[in-house]
């Protein structure tokens, strides 16, 4: 009796605990591999991040570790932020910044939303503002001014357009305000002038009536042909092949399939 | 077996094969025989006029009747030189069925519904000339004995999760046997230019009958001053050009066919002398000079017109507008999918 009291007991809360929303209290934002922080300045920059995520509803997510171990700085963030689970909405929408410190190498990683709010202008910013800390070793400084510079780029695309250059993947971004640039004006016109002329000079054509014959075809015997040789002989066989583009350009591609965008470099 | 310069293998029956074909191969033989022809009766020859051109030297025969006024080629007078016996007789002639109100009319037709024709060239441009020459021509028929070969191949496309691969197979067509070719005209007159007088082709040998000097009368014909032999050159390229289409019409289902060989070997030829009729227009328009001719047996009626640089400016400019709107909306459609 006891014992089905305790399993039934320990069921429920299990199932209890399943039911709480699992992320927030489960991811942290602040994940020091390397342990390049103080426990001070790891509260704070969680508070931080943990602030800024709320506010904007964007991950913003902090990772330092020891070493790549053989991957690349961005397939590393990629595959860190896809398998923690990291990201908000149904998208996914989140920044994720990795410091490798074996490789001296740091990334960005977007997904969702993430990929244009932080434009190229805007990832220049946060090179800007945080690897002459990292270089100089200050990791503390480093990451806060990630996490200010963040909330700020987030908070310029709440207000209106993302901060610098838009990129071509979600509905916030509208294309058509490209097309109204003059390039795209001034080559219609050049494609349209183009094929303007072409077709007017065919239709030219019948201007000219004089020309040379180019065989006998209307000389030909009628019933005097007769094919008495016919021989098709197979020869050899070439194969060539062209390896085929899967992926979306200006973004990679993680194991789990999502979209990121983002950026690396040395400090 | 590979070949030791691009690495590529064969089947040892594959180049044993093409090494028997490929010493199958002959050479051209394009050889003619003249058909003999007669020379003009002194009967005919009374009846019959020289007239040269007093400006571009050209040479034209009439009927003593014709009294031809001016050279069918350069709208100068003509004079009377002497009376001939002696040339060729010619072995047919193809009569005029068509008369120079037909021609007035042809140039009409010809001249309707060309919208890039300047619109003053129908009033300002001043007939000087329409004649109506028998132009010779040299007539070539032959039977054909053909062999030729082509390099074949065909293309391949498929692909799968990592690759898009391309097979080209490559193949030596044989193709070989028999065509035969009736009439096949060179111009005989180095006066009468040929692309025009190939511009008027087809002509129909059924209506040939022998040559009689009535069929003069009114009309002008050309002394041909371009020799068999000459002409034969054309006579061959030509159906060395047919020869080629006909029989890569028997090889389907390639991608590609490229001929490396064609040898032609002709049987029973002849070449014959014949004057085919035309109507040459002679007009000038602003100060150059425009030669149309008509067909005097079928009514096919050619000759270069000057082509309005406005109109078809104008036109291109309307083209331009059109076509920038629409590759400029299709640019928007697919920015918006």
């Amino acid at each position: 009796m006891k014992k089905q009291v305790t399993f039934y007991c320990t069921f429920f809360l299990l199932l209890a605990l399943c039911a709480l929303p699992m992320r927030a209290a489960v991811l942290p934002l602040m994940v020091d591999g390397a342990d390049l922080l103080t426990e001070t300045e790891e509260d704070e920059l969680s508070r931080s991040l943990l602030e800024i995520a709320q506010l904007y509803d964007c991950d913003v997510v902090v990772v330092t570790t020891d070493s790549l171990g053989g991957y690349s700085a961005r397939t590393y963030a990629e595959g860190f932020y896809d398998q923690s689970g990291y990201g908000r909405g149904e998208d996914y929408t989140g920044i994720l910044l990795l410091v490798s410190m074996t490789e001296r190498e740091w990334a960005f990683s977007t997904c969702g939303n993430a990929m244009s709010i932080f434009t190229s202008d805007g990832m220049d910013l946060l090179e800007e503002k945080i690897v002459p800390y990292l270089s100089s070793g200050d990791y503390g400084t480093a990451f806060l001014q990630f996490a200010d510079t963040c909330g700020w780029i987030l908070a310029e695309a709440e207000d209106g357009e993302p901060y610098g250059d838009g990129y071509d993947i979600y509905d916030g971004y509208d294309g058509r305000t490209d097309l109204l640039s003059a390039k795209w004006i001034v080559g219609s016109l050049i494609g349209g002038f183009v094929l303007s002329l072409i077709v007017v000079s065919i239709m030219a054509r019948d201007m000219k009536s004089v020309r040379y014959q180019t065989g006998a075809d209307s000389y030909e015997k009628e019933g005097s042909f007769v094919l008495t040789r016919q021989q098709d002989l197979f020869l050899y066989n070439q194969v060539t092949r062209v390896r085929r583009q899967t992926q979306q350009s200006g973004g990679g591609s993680s194991s789990s399939g999502r979209s990121h965008g983002g950026r690396s470099g040395r400090f | 077996m590979k070949c030791p310069y691009c690495d590529t293998e064969f089947e040892m029956e594959t180049l044993a094969a093409y090494d028997e074909s490929l010493s199958k191969d002959g050479s051209d033989q394009m050889d003619w025989e003249s058909v003999p022809t007669d020379t003009f009766t002194t009967e005919e020859a009374r009846g019959m006029r020289t007239y040269s051109c007093t400006s571009c030297g050209g040479q034209v025969l009439g009927d003593a009747s014709t009294g031809a006024a001016s050279c069918p080629y350069c709208s100068n007078p003509v004079v009377m030189t002497e009376q001939f016996a002696g040339d060729l007789r010619p072995n047919f002639i193809i009569p005029f069925k068509l008369d120079k109100k037909a021609a007035k009319e042809g140039l009409v037709r010809h001249l309707s519904k060309k919208r890039f024709l300047p619109k003053v060239f129908l009033t300002e441009n001043r007939l000087e000339e329409i004649r109506g020459v028998y132009v010779p021509f040299w007539l070539f028929d032959s039977e054909a004995e053909a062999n030729l070969r082509f390099r074949g191949t065909r293309v391949r496309h498929w692909q799968d999760s990592h690759y898009t691969y391309t097979k080209t197979s490559y193949y030596s067509v044989v193709r070989g046997g028999e065509i035969a070719f009736e009439g096949v005209p060179v111009d005989g007159s180095e006066k009468m230019p040929n692309d025009l007088m190939e511009s008027l082709e087809p002509y129909d040998m059924s209506d040939a009958v022998d040559f009689q000097t009535a069929y003069m009368a009114g009309y002008l014909a050309d002394k041909y001053d371009v020799s068999a032999e000459d002409s034969v050159e054309r006579a061959n390229q030509r159906i060395k050009t047919t020869v080629e289409t006909a029989f890569a019409r028997t090889a389907i289902g390639y991608t590609s066919l490229v001929p490396e060989q064609n040898h032609v070997h002709l049987k029973n030829s002849r070449v014959r002398y014949g004057l085919y009729p035309v109507w040459i227009l002679n007009s000038i328009y602003k100060d150059e000079k425009y030669t149309f001719a008509m067909n005097g047996q079928t009514g096919k009626f050619v000759g270069n017109l000057p082509v309005d640089k406005g109109i078809f400016w104008k036109y291109v400019a309307i083209g331009t507008l059109i076509a920038s709107v629409l590759i400029y909306g299709f640019a928007w459609l697919l920015m918006t999918m």
